[in-house]
């Protein structure tokens, strides 16, 4: 199917392991002329070869439209929008990258910067759009893209939701045009902290989750943790400065739930594995890509510390994962938080 | 512990599952409970069994649970009723038990149905300030397991929140409390319309992504009918919303996720309802939240699109189409 969108445009993504394919792909079913790059050029490769990604989406055909890049520079020649989907520790390198090429075009033309990244920033623990704000300047037309989406399912056109958040009103409704289509709604917000919140602090949830389920703990349990964790959640998107309806919405609710209840997410099945006694090396291990919900446990766990905001749940998974705490105990002392009678 | 006697006394009206389940639960916190059946053959068998054969089977009743049939007999000593019958109204169920209560008496109906808050409006003065609603992700059989749930109890005279949430406490079921009763109301019941959705969701092989997204514009839709009523919209990001959404979605015997994937095989809901022997209350409660959506003037295209399938024979994967056109806009 075509896409609805009159105006198609040149496009960089920044990154193919799954996400940066899956949006690839989605762009370039858009109409849009989509160059991906990579700092691992083997990926780069296969896709040119093959018109898949072996490594990290295999079985799914990618668009003719969609052409990898083995250098970032022609990647970026011309292109209207860059869109970066790398992981969270490297969204500043990238994005350096990216700038030393912006420097040398003309000013007029500089291009969007949208990432699809969720996480807060290593070592520094700042929101990406604080990161992209110190590097770009705050003249730069910047995105943040987020919402409920397994990288396999976008990448097969499944449908799909998406919050998109630029502090540009100018230029966000197109910014969002060039990401909609026929089955993917993209709505629109201004609030670009509270985007941002809800996909760097679920995976902290979904480990929760995962433990309870991995207890034998049932349905009713689940629920809990989920609902006080969105709480936990929103408690600290407040604090940073957030709205509290974004996060009742698609980069927040959504996001959660899917992670917590989809059997692909790493997150779930850490957490899953730890409930049932494992070790946290060996189920690593077993799952076999990065499980990003133990770096971002330590990153909520600081930022919450910091901004001093209750978070009970972040704190119990910091224990868990470093410093030896048992889930069942953390999760019991869990359940014992809450209703406290008047 | 003070002594047995001074336990505050239980009366549950209604051997259903959950009224069962409840009234073991707090049996086995040593509470003196009586559960009330709704005729006399009822109540000998579940003497004769003690047990519950058709709802809770594996699960004996605590020596503290006592069985009644006669609403005379168990309800005046009670501090605290919950009502946890099968009736369409709370209004018929209060009405069918009132003149055995005694005043100041803690009631909690545990029924997930519109109803209370309304009827407060309409009739004050009617005993109905008294009333809480207790909702939240409950499934019978873990709790009657001993497993960790909790669930949401809201009214408006705190006093009366605060007492309900003391006697029905357990280590294990974690009550909150709530000044929103209105929303704990309408989440509960409205929650099934989201369940019915999710069937349909499921049944067209939608994927987790578009399942998610299903859940957080359904659930911000029924937020704001909530609103619109006078409900608060965080409750409906709370246990009684959210927390009561997952638990539905997740759970392969949900009888509206049922009703949601057999139309999207094809079947009329006449057709279905001939086939099942239980009711889906997500259908009732599309019909009934759509009539209060078009009296208080919200817009709720999920729940117009259900209504269509069930009623006007729109079919599924129309009706997720043209939900999908709808031009997008800000989320809220
Ligand atoms: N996988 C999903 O379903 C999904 C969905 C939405 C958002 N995200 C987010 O997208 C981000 C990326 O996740 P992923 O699952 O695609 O990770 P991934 O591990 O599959 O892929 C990461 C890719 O980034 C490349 N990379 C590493 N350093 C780089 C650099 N300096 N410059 C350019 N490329 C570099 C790697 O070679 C790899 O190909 C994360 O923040 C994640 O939360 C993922």
């Amino acid at each position: 199917m075509n896409s609805p969108n009159p105006r198609t445009t040149s496009i960089t993504v920044v990154g193919s392991g799954s996400w940066g394919t899956a949006i690839g792909a989605w762009l370039a079913r858009n109409g849009h002329d989509v160059r991906i790059w990579d700092i691992d050029t083997s990926v780069i490769d296969d896709i040119n070869a093959t018109h898949c990604n072996n490594r990290y989406l295999p079985d799914c055909k990618l668009p003719e439209n969609l052409v990898g890049y083995r250098a970032l520079e022609s990647a970026m020649t011309d292109c209207s929008t860059v869109v970066l989907a790398v992981p969270s520790r490297v969204f500043e390198t990238a994005l350096l990258n990216v700038t030393s090429h912006l420097d040398r075009m003309d000013s007029s033309n500089t291009p969007t910067i949208v990432w699809g990244t969720k996480g807060f920033a290593q070592k520094t623990g700042e929101l990406l759009s604080h990161v992209a704000e110190r590097v770009l300047g705050d003249t730069a037309v910047t995105a943040a893209i987020s919402g409920p989406s397994f990288a396999y399912e976008v990448v097969r056109g499944i449908p799909a939701g998406f919050d998109l958040a630029s502090k540009s009103s100018e230029r966000i409704e197109s910014i969002a045009d060039l990401f909609r289509s026929e089955n993917i709604l993209v709505y629109t917000t201004s609030d670009i902290i509270g985007v941002q919140v809800g996909g760097a602090t679920k995976n902290v949830i979904a480990i929760a989750a995962g433990i309870s389920d991995g207890l034998g703990f049932g349905i009713n349990a689940r629920a809990l943790l989920i609902t006080r964790g969105l709480a936990e959640m929103n408690r600290l998107n407040v604090a940073l400065g957030g709205s509290a309806e974004t996060m009742m919405g698609l980069s927040g609710l959504g996001d959660l739930v899917l992670t917590c209840s989809g059997d692909l997410s790493r997150n779930r099945r850490l957490g899953l594995g730890l409930g049932q006694g494992k070790p946290i090396d060996e189920i690593v291990e077993e799952i076999g890509q990065e499980v990003e919900g133990i770096q971002s446990t330590r990153e909520t766990y600081q930022i919450g510390k910091k901004m001093d905001v209750f978070m009970p749940m972040t704190e119990c998974m910091y224990r868990i994962l470093y410093e030896g705490l048992s889930p069942l105990q953390a999760a019991t002392e869990l359940m014992a938080i809450g209703p406290s009678l008047k | 512990m003070s002594s047995p006697l001074l336990e505050p006394r239980v009366a549950v009206v209604g051997a259903t599952t959950w009224g069962t389940a409840l009234a073991i639960i707090l049996a086995r916190k040593g509470l003196p409970v009586s559960l009330l059946a709704r005729t006399d053959p009822e109540a000998q068998r579940l003497q004769a069994d003690r047990r519950n054969a058709r709802f809770l089977p594996s699960t004996p009743f605590p020596e503290s649970l006592t069985v009644a049939a006669d609403p005379g007999e168990a309800l005046p000593s009670a501090d605290l009723v919950i009502i946890a019958a099968p009736s369409h109204s709370v209004r018929d169920n209060i009405r069918s038990v009132r003149e055995s209560l005694t005043p100041g008496v803690v009631i909690v109906s545990a029924g997930q149905r519109f109803g209370i808050a309304r009827w407060q409006a309409d009739e004050p003065g009617y005993g109905g300030d008294g009333i809480c609603a207790m909702s939240g992700p409950n499934f019978a059989d873990e709790i009657v397991q001993g497993k960790f749930a909790s669930t949401v109890v809201a009214g408006r005279d705190s006093q009366l929140v605060n007492r309900a949430q003391e006697i029905l406490m357990t280590g294990a079921f974690r009550v909150y409390t709530s000044d929103d009763l209105t929303g704990v109301e309408l989440g509960g019941a409205l929650k099934n319309i989201i369940a019915l959705g999710a069937g349909i969701a499921d049944g067209l092989e939608m994927g987790d992504n578009g399942k998610a997204a299903f859940i957080t514009r359904g659930l911000a839709e029924i937020a704001r009918l909530g609103v619109a009523a006078g409900a608060q919209a965080l409750t409906f990001a709370g246990l009684a919303g959210l927390g009561d959404v997952i638990a539905t979605c997740a759970s392969r015997l949900s009888r509206n996720r049922y009703v949601g994937e057999q139309l999207t095989m094809g079947r009329s809901w006449p057709e279905i309802r001939e086939a099942m022997n239980n009711v889906a209350e997500g259908v009732n409660t599309t019909d009934a939240a759509l009539a209060m959506a078009r009296e208080l003037g919200v817009e709720m295209p999920i729940t117009e699109a259900t209504y269509r399938v069930l009623f006007e024979d729109l079919s599924p994967h129309d009706a997720v189409n043209q939900l999908m056109e709808r031009p997008p806009r800000s989320e809220w």
